[in-house]
């Protein structure tokens, strides 16, 4: 059975992902409480227990954070603007060590799969390389892992679930805005990650665009069941998304509420915007985002 | 069709000049005036240098516009055409600037390469650059050209002392250069290749020497100059050889006009040493930016 647990604690396991929202209550007021009951052992990829940061200058971004989340789980976090939620994604990915707490990484080398990828808010694309290229650069890092054949294929078969199939011998100075965040998204996909990171991956793009972009994204990680944490200021990207949005205290950071998203039907995004349990889920996020970034203005006023 | 009161037509604004796509007419005028605008830059030279002398009151105020000092245009001009031709008592000069050039070319590779090397490790190694930093600022603040007579003492009279003299130069444009390239390679880049498991060493062999290559030719031009300098200054002390020993014999002589000769050939091999280079960056670098202009 659910249980509370203390505040600042968030458990993401898919056994317990949600029931649509239909004839489900998605929110929670006050603590966060668990999602879940607990679950086998085996079942949680990554797990941050306590875990405090403060940079050289002192400025402490996270304090006391704890955060588990499963296999195949798709766990969206939102926050007021430096909290330190692109801090916990450095955290994650080891660019940044805790200074108290534990950051458990139950995944690793696994064939030609990736332990962990990433994509950053900056561009990261090579401007020396091909599209192509830029798609397959895990396989170009580590070159034993898979044939230039079977990398190129799988990059062809990406390219064309986003439409860029006629663009692989181009280079990024070449591509519009949307067309690299795209790459860039494809890039991190191409090496079938245990844990993809996406750190306000589309910020950068005008709204038209970064929809359409959603809901491939959406496609594609249905198809591959990629265990995904997404970053983002956008409230409606991470209820197109994801399968769960966490809240953000302001910095620094810690979990002040969870909230379980499931769409009924995903196969029109923005479609699906216009519908109720949309904008209940997205009025609920903005009601608790609201409610940190007046908390976080009281604390910083005292 | 007229706007009415309140109604914005776009139609009837222009379009801001940067927004009209360039074509190939309109490249093709630019470059055409950039031409102009060259050849209307050296005939404004030309003519101030050869007629700015004449005026008797400039050039007795002026000690650089004496025409003793600075000869002029047209008997330049003549000393060029004797040295390419080997007339009127002038040696012909392709021997002797093959032999400069040949150690100015030896000497800014062997530079660049030792300058290439040194600041992409250093740059992917803090570390080592705190530990050897001062050491290398320290030699680098030493007057080089005060060691060449040390370096053709040791080395011999010959092209071994043009070669290191040359390097000596060359290695310090390049080292500065290529560490600054090496430290701006954006940090989201290197992160993202941290966090795809790549090794320091790849990550230098694949991400920091592109963006140093970038930064290494932006000093050719510099260490192209410091090259030829670096050898017609070993060839002035010692007297071996090249453009420098000719340069020696036209200054003991005090004859301006055959410096000045030899100093237009040393230009002109400096500006095809630079544009090389540009070619060779346009090839080899296609996807900077700096490319684009």
């Amino acid at each position: 059975m659910n249980e509370r647990r203390a505040v600042g604690r968030l458990d993401v396991l898919p056994s317990q992902r949600p029931e649509p929202a239909a004839g489900r209550q998605g929110t929670r007021t006050g603590s966060a409480d668990s999602m879940s009951t607990a679950t086998s052992p085996e079942d949680v990829l990554l797990e941050l227990a306590d875990v405090s940061f403060s940079y050289p200058s002192g400025l402490n971004a996270v304090a006391g954070l704890s955060i588990s989340v499963g296999r195949g789980s798709r766990l969206g976090i939102v926050g007021p603007s430096g909290c330190g939620k692109s801090t916990l994604l450095r955290l994650i990915t080891d660019l940044a060590r805790p200074d108290q707490g534990r950051v458990t990484r139950n995944y690793g080398s696994d064939g030609d799969r990736a332990p962990v990828a990433m994509v950053f808010q900056e561009d990261t694309l090579l401007p020396w390389l091909t599209v192509r290229k830029n798609v397959g650069y895990y396989y170009a890092l580590h070159p034993r892992l898979l044939s230039k054949a079977e990398v190129n294929d799988r990059v062809g078969q990406l390219l064309g679930m986003v439409g860029l199939e006629r663009f692989g011998d181009s280079y990024p100075r070449e591509l519009s805005g949307g067309m690299k965040r795209r790459v860039a998204f494809l890039a991190a996909i191409a090496c079938r990650p245990q844990l993809l990171l996406l750190d306000e991956p589309f910020s950068s793009v005008d709204e038209p665009t970064r929809v359409e972009i959603h809901q491939q994204v959406r496609d594609i990680l249905d198809q591959f069941k990629i265990t995904t944490i997404l970053v983002t200021h956008d409230l409606a990207e991470a209820v197109s998304l994801m399968d769960a949005v966490a809240i953000l205290s302001a910095r620094p950071a810690r979990v002040t509420k969870v909230t379980p998203v499931a769409l009924s039907d995903t196969s029109d995004l923005l479609e699906a915007r216009g519908t109720r349990e949309f904008l209940d889920l997205y009025g609920q996020l903005w009601e608790a985002l609201s409610h940190e970034i007046r908390a976080g203005r009281v604390s910083a006023d005292r | 069709m007229t706007a009415t009161q309140g109604e914005l037509d776009l139609a009837a604004v222009p379009e801001p000049r940067s927004s009209r796509p360039a074509t190939a007419g309109s490249k093709k005028h630019g470059r055409l005036v950039i031409y102009a605008c060259r050849v209307a830059v050296l005939v404004a030279f030309l003519a101030a240098w050869q007629y700015l002398p004449k005026v008797s009151v400039l050039s007795h105020h002026f000690r650089f516009l004496d025409p003793f000092f600075i000869s002029s245009p047209e008997s330049a001009a003549k000393a060029v055409y004797d040295y390419a031709l080997g007339r009127n008592g002038s040696p012909m000069i392709w021997s002797y600037l093959w032999v400069t050039v040949r150690s100015a070319l030896e000497g800014l590779v062997i530079g660049t390469v030792l300058g290439f090397a040194l600041g992409l490790f250093m740059s992917s190694s803090p570390f080592w650059y705190e530990v050897f930093g001062v050491y290398i600022n320290a030699i680098n603040a030493i007057p080089r050209i005060a060691l060449v007579p040390i370096i053709i003492a040791i080395a011999g009279v010959g092209s071994a002392a043009e070669v290191i003299a040359v390097v000596m130069m060359v290695f310090f444009v390049m080292f500065f250069n290529c560490l600054e390239g090496g430290r701006s390679v954006p940090p989201a880049v290197l992160d993202n290749a941290r966090v795809l498991a790549a090794s320091p060493l790849r990550m230098m062999m694949r991400i920091r020497i592109r963006y140093v290559s970038l930064w290494a030719f932006a000093a050719i031009p510099n260490a192209a100059a410091f090259s030829i300098l670096g050898v017609i200054f070993v060839e002035m002390i010692a007297g071996t050889g090249g453009i420098g020993l000719l340069l020696l014999e036209a200054t003991n002589n005090i004859d301006t006009t055959s410096s000045v000769g030899l100093i237009v050939f040393l230009s002109l091999t400096g500006v095809i040493m630079v544009r090389l280079g540009e070619l060779s960056k346009r090839r080899l670098l296609h996807w900077a930016d700096s490319n684009r202009g």
